[in-house]
């Protein structure tokens, strides 16, 4: 029996799982399980619902064009069947997965690639502002010695950090 | 010869098996004295198979094909469309349609150089028609009705229509067509031709309801009678050859 | 699920428009019918000048519900509507033409509604 993909979320529907809804102009649609259903009929449209597989793709998170999408295709026209080119096949399935799994691992890392800077941006931005939250802001009039080296400190390390890296 | 046969106390033949110049599909599952009716009256020449179509046995309602090409829709399963590819003989192309109308045998009615067609079918089907089976296609109605496939039954040598066609629109189909038409029924007067008979260039099957008369004017137009296979394929061997050359 | 007092639309252009179940064929007291049943039911709403009028009351048989409906392959399919086709007592169709996807589980006894239709899911 063949994998179907699913309308809404685009994973794959094994046999007997999932429902088809058939509309009155005879379109099918596959849904993988009542989730996705559910989702159908309150109208959501799945690309603006950030966990199915086409809002993924729509805003670059995962990988689109690759030449290992091509093999895995609707074929309309048979060829005869013929052990050898089969057996290749069954072959040529194993190396195609491999190769798109590590396409898809550099695909990640390259995306996450500006991640870390950004957190430390964040949490430097963080410390600087709610510094109010560690002591309050009239007790560091009083004391100034006594916070902001600490603060001092904590700010700078991660610049070095970062003028590493960049390095 | 036409010959009169059941499918399971049904008379439908048409429904359940298709018959070509080239291939005869049978519907899988049936009892054995459908098929063996088929067998003996083509085994020396052509392949008979049996098969479902998307795990159906309406397989005549289903597909649509000649001599070059079997057309099956979006419904079948990879096995069959598999089935289908190691059964036939190579000459033929299988080939799977993404039609919204999936029962093809009632949209498209085909001899082997033309095919009239539901009025509705997507501009990509109507190429892939006359690509893979090779024919000119003309969008038509008969009688009115829009299934084409169902009320009409045609060979190289003849063809027969719905019993209401106007002399007008024979005329019409025929030049369309370069056979001659006859209006008639099948199944002791049933208007849905193709449902109840299967005709290629020699033989012919009809519904055990069938009639004398209907008949005998179904061996007629088709001329059945003078027919040998082993002739036509002769013929058709020369027309190929022409081609070629 | 169409039990009396289901309204069905009408897939055929045998002239009517609408109809209502009044009675499930098959056993004394059945509850429910599906997809290939046969019911009788009494016509609602008509296209005038045609042969079927109004309260008149024919058979007629399940072609599409809004129920699911669950194939042997565990296949789950379900349609927009509940309609039905008009079928005379032999079960031959009234009408000429067939609207919409039919499902295959008529074939065994309607193979003339399943010439008909442009669209076997």
């Amino acid at each position: 029996m063949r994998i179907e993909t699913c309308w809404f979320c685009s994973s794959k529907v094994y046999p007997g799982h999932g429902i088809q809804y058939v509309r009155n102009d005879a379109k099918i649609f596959r849904f993988c399980r009542s989730k996705c259903h559910k989702n159908f009929k309150m109208k959501r449209n799945p690309r603006k619902v950030k966990w199915t597989k086409s809002y993924r793709k729509l805003h670059g998170k995962d990988m689109t064009q690759d030449s290992t999408f091509e093999f895995e295709r609707k074929r309309n026209r048979p060829e005869r069947y013929d052990r050898n080119v089969a057996e290749n096949t069954l072959k040529a399935i194993k190396t195609i997965s491999k190769v798109r799994a590590s396409r898809y691992d550099t695909h990640i890392k390259k995306r996450m690639m500006g991640n870390k800077r950004k957190e430390l941006d964040r949490d430097r931005k963080e410390v600087r502002q709610d510094i109010d939250m560690v002591k309050a802001p009239s007790a560091q009039n009083k004391d100034p010695s006594f916070t902001l080296p600490k603060i001092k400190i904590k700010n700078s390390q991660p610049l070095e950090e970062n003028h590493a890296m960049e390095e | 010869m036409a010959t009169r046969l059941q499918f399971e106390n049904n008379c439908e033949v048409g429904v359940f098996s298709k018959l070509t110049n080239a291939y005869c599909l049978v519907a899988i599952g049936g009892s054995e004295n459908f098929y063996s009716t088929f067998e003996t009256e083509l085994a020396d020449y052509i392949p008979v198979v049996k098969t479902s179509i998307a795990g159906t046995r309406i397989i005549g309602r289903m597909c649509a094909g000649n001599k070059n090409g079997l057309l099956v829709p979006h419904t079948t399963t990879d096995q069959e469309l598999q089935h289908l590819r190691n059964c036939l003989p190579d000459s033929v192309v299988v080939q799977r349609i993404e039609e919204k109308l999936s029962a093809l045998g009632n949209c498209i009615a085909c001899n082997d150089y033309v095919a009239l067609t539901h009025t509705d079918l997507d501009k990509e089907t109507e190429e892939l028609i006359a690509d893979v089976l090779g024919v000119e296609v003309f969008r038509q109605t008969i009688a009115g009705n829009i299934l084409v496939g169902s009320y009409c039954a045609i060979t190289n040598k003849g063809g027969l229509v719905h019993p209401h066609t106007s002399i007008e629109d024979l005329d019409e189909l025929s030049t369309l067509l370069q056979v001659p038409l006859v209006a008639g029924t099948v199944n002791r007067g049933s208007e849905v031709i193709a449902a109840g008979l299967t005709v290629n260039d020699w033989t012919a099957f009809c519904g055990s309801d069938t009639t004398a008369t209907e008949l005998s004017v179904i061996e007629s137009v088709f001329r059945l009678r003078e027919a040998q296979p082993s002739a036509i394929v002769d013929e058709m061997r020369k027309s190929l050859i022409d081609s070629t050359i | 699920m169409i039990q009396p007092q289901t309204h069905l639309n009408v897939a055929d252009n045998s002239g009517a428009r609408e109809l209502m179940c009044i009675r499930i064929i098959g056993a004394s007291n059945r509850r429910y019918a599906r997809i290939g049943d046969v019911i009788v039911a009494v016509i609602k709403e008509a296209i005038p000048n045609t042969p079927l009028e109004r309260s008149e009351v024919i058979r007629a048989v399940i072609v599409r519900t809004c129920k699911e409906l669950k194939r042997n392959n565990g296949m789950i399919i379900r349609y927009d509507d509940n309609a039905a086709v008009i079928i005379d007592q032999e079960g031959n169709p009234k009408g000429t033409r067939i609207f919409g996807a039919i499902a295959r589980e008529l074939r065994q006894n309607f193979s003339k509604i399943v010439s008909l239709a442009p669209e076997v899911l």
